[in-house]
């Protein structure tokens, strides 16, 4: 069921399931939005669209960042899984507009694990899901911002 | 116009490691000027990175993405004189593709 879901995300289906999910209240429409996944707000409703209601919490991945940062805008992030066979890993920033921050493809020989900065409107957790052989494993990490980023 | 992709690929104990800073505005479309104007929404929405001809990652970014993406990872293989290419596009159709030797 969730494979299934994924694969009807990265095909032209998203748009059928997005217009159901437009009409229930739960996506607004950013202009210019490059794929949907990233127009849809809220942590929960991101990890549903991703196949990912179900992720579990793991020590195997985690997430790498200062405690405190200066600046939202530049919000320097590192995520390690240990997952065996990690393939996907998906960077959320919870109390961003928008919600979905990255969404990296590894494949097989790319080791998983990556750094990049990120925005961040005010202090919110950041949620690393790393998907591997169809599970799916999460960590969070709050971050406290000292100054919001326009995000 | 768009700038070069800054890359640097070096090979080490059977990895390489790409670190990578493509030159962007990663404009959201809520930043306001101080006349109150909104700055339209400009971002990279696919960038995708090159080992040889295979590919070694393959990214989809937001506008929570920093000005200037910067990215740093590691693939198994890779031997100075491959080339690493990183390719992206973003929100408005322009792209850019730019390689580097790996050291």
């Amino acid at each position: 069921m969730d494979q299934a879901r994924r694969r009807v995300l990265k095909g032209g289906g998203a748009v059928g399931v997005l217009t159901w999910l437009g009409a229930a209240g739960v996506v607004s429409f950013p202009a210019h939005a490059a794929e949907p996944v990233f127009a849809i707000h809220g942590v929960a409703a991101v990890m549903e669209a991703l196949g990912a209601a179900g992720a579990t919490e793991s020590a195997a991945v985690e997430i790498h960042a200062a405690e405190i940062v200066e600046n939202g805008a530049m919000v320097p992030v590192e995520v390690v899984s240990r997952v065996p066979a990690s393939r996907q890993i998906a960077l959320l920033v919870d109390q961003n507009p928008t919600t979905l921050a990255a969404l990296f493809d590894l494949p097989e020989g790319t080791a998983p694990q990556l750094q990049t900065r990120i925005k961040m409107a005010k202090t919110s957790h950041v949620i690393a899901l790393v998907e591997a052989e169809g599970g799916f494993h999460v960590a969070r990490r709050e971050i406290k911002i000292v100054q919001g980023g326009c995000a | 116009m768009t700038e070069p992709v800054r890359i640097r690929a070096t090979a080490s104990e059977g990895m390489t490691q790409v670190r990578l800073m493509a030159a962007h505005p990663m404009e959201t479309g809520r930043r306001r000027l101080p006349d109150g104007a909104l700055v339209p929404a400009h971002y990279i929405t696919d960038l995708t990175v090159l080992h040889n001809a295979r590919v070694v990652l393959q990214a989809r970014f937001g506008p929570s993405v920093s000005r200037d993406p910067y990215l740093v990872f590691s693939f198994a293989g890779g031997v100075p004189g491959d080339t690493v290419s990183v390719r992206w596009r973003d929100n408005r159709g322009e792209q850019r593709s730019d390689s580097v030797t790996v050291r």
